[in-house]
């Protein structure tokens, strides 16, 4: 057993895992990342839209200001987020937004003059905003707040931030795979990851670790989120003594989803005039947003959606009922200027040609706002393991509360990473490493026999763990959709621990290498249903419905639930343990 | 209608040679992607493929597709007609079956770039203060940008598979970029000493195979005619 030790590790090469080691290495720490797949594949490059900064650079955004972000942020979030929180965000993103400019990201810049907007209004940018970062319109903002770079912001983000870590000379190991927490006495020490270029189990100590492995999507069937979305870093800690996450019910649902593949389709469609029909070619959000229709948020466009559904109003298919997107009136030369990766995406994975046919979409799972839960500092010390931060999708330090605003994660991986960083520093410096020898070797003994064992009963009879993969995401994406009840969750409840019960004899096929990607799935199969325990249960406790968090039997959002989830799994009663915190209403 | 579909199977450390595996797959989706799915989920789920996106963002799908160089997950299937063979991207290390390892191709490009350029916090908020471009130029160091790092350009180089040391078109591309960023530290001669050499600029011979195998379209013959260019002036005035 060789063991590496850092100073700081981090878990996680997207943009917060990549923002943190910088800071870490300018800071003067040693930092290892040990990412899944080399940086630049990770989910963060697949994010389009942009990052809310209130820089108040436009016209359409003079007025902007820390504060109205703030209100924004707030009301977004059902007034569920933390506010110290929110205010510290907003605050530290318009930084970062200069800060990213500072090391490369091409921000698409303010052009004095006049300016024609797709709905006929006429804009003018002054003289003095010429060259400036400009700014575009995104749902739910008083303001124009969000920065840019065309449609590929997270792309070129993730570029800059890789030449930056590569500039500072941070390690970056891609290709491992995170397994569980070294910890002793509710105290972390590192990891164990397999390595998926040897299949060996590796062991990496460390003084101080955060985890900022990205999102939970792939616990549903039909998600937005790329294929290693699968929540694993949330799934480490909960399965550590004293791990905490909260608010994991809060799960955001995205309108536009191609079918059948969930390949999002940019909110720009709507933004820019996008028409959205029923099997009866009927315009429905006429219906349920009379003043907004289809610019309406995610949240309302997603359950009118549903609601169309039910009765009778989706277009049937084969593949799954779905609703129409009409972008056709917009004109080729507008799709292939401005929406020129929905035309290749429609094409490619549904078929139909955006300039001449429809669109069929339908809500899939697109963030989560609940993660690996800690305090301001993105430290998890108070909530039941030391020496371990979360930044990120993967973290809940609240800043979206239960409905996340679009255009603020981007702006959080950033800003949290960087706060983790300080974070980190300062543990290093009040923390002594002591872990003790037999801890470690008790942990990396552990993974080589879940090894071993998958190996011994490879090819035998028995339900794959690929078959109880597909069984819990069609649950999650079935029960914990974007209208939950307590029946279907109640059934959901019980067939996850149906489940559950089967996972430890659960075998993979007889071709067995341990750096296949079945191997993978195997051995992170109970802690994505772990993960999808926890959503279920803090729906079906929250009676209420709040945010994007929707209970057809509670329609209303009830005061005594103006408070964070937070769960922990039992590993005595193999079961999840609630609890809830109070929010603070003002900072 | 099925598909037949033949895949270079290949386990590292074990014995066994790489060899072709030939399935019969009835396609349930579009791209040659979800036939590699399919294969995974209901023929042989330790098959070995690199994807996350599958939409044409992340740069993981590249392999040989009937000999040439692309993303499956933004290959249709009508586009191959009759039978598909499948292999890994030539040029880079094998990790299993269709998987190579372009990750750590693409770091040692950005470490040889890095030069420890060091800036100061200081200098950093000055930077950031006076933040004023024109968008065009903006837009200019955007579509310079867009390299997925995909290594599709890098396979489709007969410079590179002949010699393991010349930059290849990712690397050039990525060079003329930052040269071009106003707010790039690195300096003119620092990219002169790198790349106006043999192994850079001046080891490609412009055949061009790399700018018609980019799945993002980047203009690569454009960019690296730029690029040879302002290293020659540069020659000149040096
Ligand atoms: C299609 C799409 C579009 C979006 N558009 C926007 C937008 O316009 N604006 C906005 O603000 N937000 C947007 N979002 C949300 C935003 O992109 C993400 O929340 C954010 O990028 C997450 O970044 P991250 O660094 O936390 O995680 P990720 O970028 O997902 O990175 C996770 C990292 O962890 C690694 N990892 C995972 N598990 C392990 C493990 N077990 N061991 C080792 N490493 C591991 C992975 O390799 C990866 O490097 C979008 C999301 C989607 C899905
Ligand atoms: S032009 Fe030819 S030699 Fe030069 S990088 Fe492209 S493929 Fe290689
Ligand atoms: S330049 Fe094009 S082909 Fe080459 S790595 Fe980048 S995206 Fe791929
Ligand atoms: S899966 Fe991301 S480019 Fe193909």
């Amino acid at each position: 057993m060789e063991i590496i030790y850092s100073q700081a590790l981090v878990i996680g090469g997207g943009l917060a895992g990549l923002r943190a080691a910088i800071e870490l290495k300018e800071r003067g720490l040693d930092v290892t990342v040990l990412s899944l797949v080399p940086p630049l594949r990770s989910h963060s490059s697949a994010a389009m839209g942009g990052v809310q900064a209130a820089l108040a650079t436009s016209c359409m955004g003079a007025r902007d200001s820390v504060a109205l972000h703030f209100e924004d942020t707030m009301k977004g979030g059902a007034y569920m987020s933390d506010p110290e929180v929110v205010n510290c965000f907003c605050n530290r993103v318009i930084d970062s937004v200069y800060q990213l400019d500072s090391w490369g990201v091409p921000w698409t810049r303010i052009t004095a003059g006049r300016r024609v907007l797709s709905d006929g209004r006429v804009i003018s940018e002054s003289f003095e905003s010429h060259g400036k970062i400009a700014a575009r319109n995104f749902g739910g903002t008083a303001q124009w707040r969000t920065c840019y770079c065309s449609d590929t912001t997270g792309h070129n983000m993730m570029r800059a931030l890789l030449r930056k870590a590569a500039g500072s000379g941070v390690k970056i190991i891609d290709r491992i795979r995170a397994l569980s927490l070294i910890s002793e006495d509710n105290r972390c020490y590192g990891v164990t990851a397999l390595d998926l270029r040897s299949g060996k189990i590796r062991v990496f100590t460390s003084s101080t670790t955060l985890i900022a492995t990205g999102g939970i999507g792939r616990i549903f069937k039909y998600s937005t989120n790329g294929s290693i979305c699968t929540g694993s870093g949330q799934a480490l800690v909960l399965q550590s003594p004293g791990g905490t996450l909260a608010n994991m019910e809060a799960v955001q649902f995205h309108p536009t989803a191609l079918v059948p593949s969930s390949v999002l389709v940019t909110e720009g469609c709507r933004g820019d005039g996008g028409y959205l029909y029923n099997s009866k070619m009927e315009r429905f959000m006429e219906k349920y947003s009379p003043d907004k229709k289809e610019l309406a948020s995610r949240d309302i466009v997603s359950r009118s959606m549903i609601l169309e559904e039910r009765i009778g109003n989706a277009v049937e298919n084969t593949w799954g009922n779905h609703f129409w997107l009409d972008i056709r009136h917009l004109g080729k030369e507008h799709i292939d200027r401005h929406l020129r990766e929905v035309s290749e995406n429609s094409i490619c994975f549904a078929g139909v040609d955006p300039v001449k046919d429809l669109i069929p979409v339908y809500p899939a799972q697109h963030y989560a706002m609940g993660g690996i839960r800690t305090d301001i500092s993105l430290s998890a010390q108070n909530y039941g393991i030391a020496g371990l931060f979360a930044a990120g999708e993967s973290a809940c330090w609240d800043l979206h509360g239960f409905n996340r605003l679009g255009g603020n994660s981007l702006g959080e991986t950033v800003v949290s990473g960087e706060l983790a960083a300080e974070g980190m520093c300062e543990n290093f410096s009040n923390n002594g490493y002591t872990p003790s020898a037999a801890v470690i070797t008790k942990e990396y003994k552990r993974q080589c026999e879940r090894l071993v064992k998958l190996e011994e009963k490879a090819g035998s009879n028995g339900v794959t763990f690929s078959k109880l993969t597909f069984d819990l995401r069609s649950v999650m994406s079935r029960y914990a959709g974007v209208f939950r009840n307590e029946e279907g969750l109640k059934l959901a409840k019980k067939e996850l621990g149906r489940i559950l019960e089967k996972v430890d004899g659960a075998v993979v096929s007889k071709n067995f290498y341990s750096m296949s990607p079945e191997i993978e799935n195997a051995l992170e199969c109970r802690g994505m249903i772990l993960l999808a325990m926890t959503v279920v249960e803090g729906a079906l406790a929250r009676k209420e419905s709040r945010g994007c968090h929707n209970r057809d039997d509670y329609p209303d959002m009830a005061e005594e639930y103006q408070k964070r989830t937070l769960t922990r799994w039992n590993n005595d009663t193999q079961s999840v343990m609630i609890d809830y915190e109070d929010v603070s209403l003002h900072v | 209608m099925y598909k037949k579909i033949k895949i270079l199977r290949y386990k590292p450390g074990s014995e066994t040679k790489p060899y072709f595996e030939s399935y019969d797959v009835e396609p349930d989706g579009d791209t040659v992607l979800s036939l590699l799915q399919q294969i995974q989920k209901y023929i042989d789920p330790s098959l070995k493929f690199d994807y996350v996106c599958r939409s044409g963002v992340c740069g993981s799908c590249a392999m040989l597709i009937n000999g040439k160089p692309r993303l499956a997950c933004r290959t249709c299937l009508n586009e191959v007609k009759g039978s598909v063979t499948i292999a890994p991207l030539p040029g880079f290390l094998m990790l299993g079956d269709l998987s190579v390892d372009t990750g750590s191709y693409f770091i040692k490009i950005h470490n040889r770039q890095a030069l420890n350029v060091i800036r100061s916090k200081q200098q950093e908020a000055e930077l950031a203060a006076n933040s004023n471009y024109e968008n065009e130029l903006m837009m200019h160091l955007y579509e310079l940008d867009r390299c997925i790092e995909c290594g599709c350009c890098v396979s489709a180089c007969a410079t590179v598979q002949m010699n393991a040391d010349f930059a290849g078109a990712a690397e050039l591309l990525n060079a003329w970029r930052l040269m071009s960023d106003p707010r790039d530290d690195r300096t003119n001669k620092d990219w002169y000493e790198l790349y106006a050499t043999d192994n850079g600029v001046f080891g490609c011979t412009a055949l061009l195979a790399c700018d018609s195998y980019c799945p993002k379209n980047i203009p690569l013959a454009s960019s690296l005619a730029s690029f040879r260019v302002a290293l020659l002036k540069l020659g000149v005035r040096l």
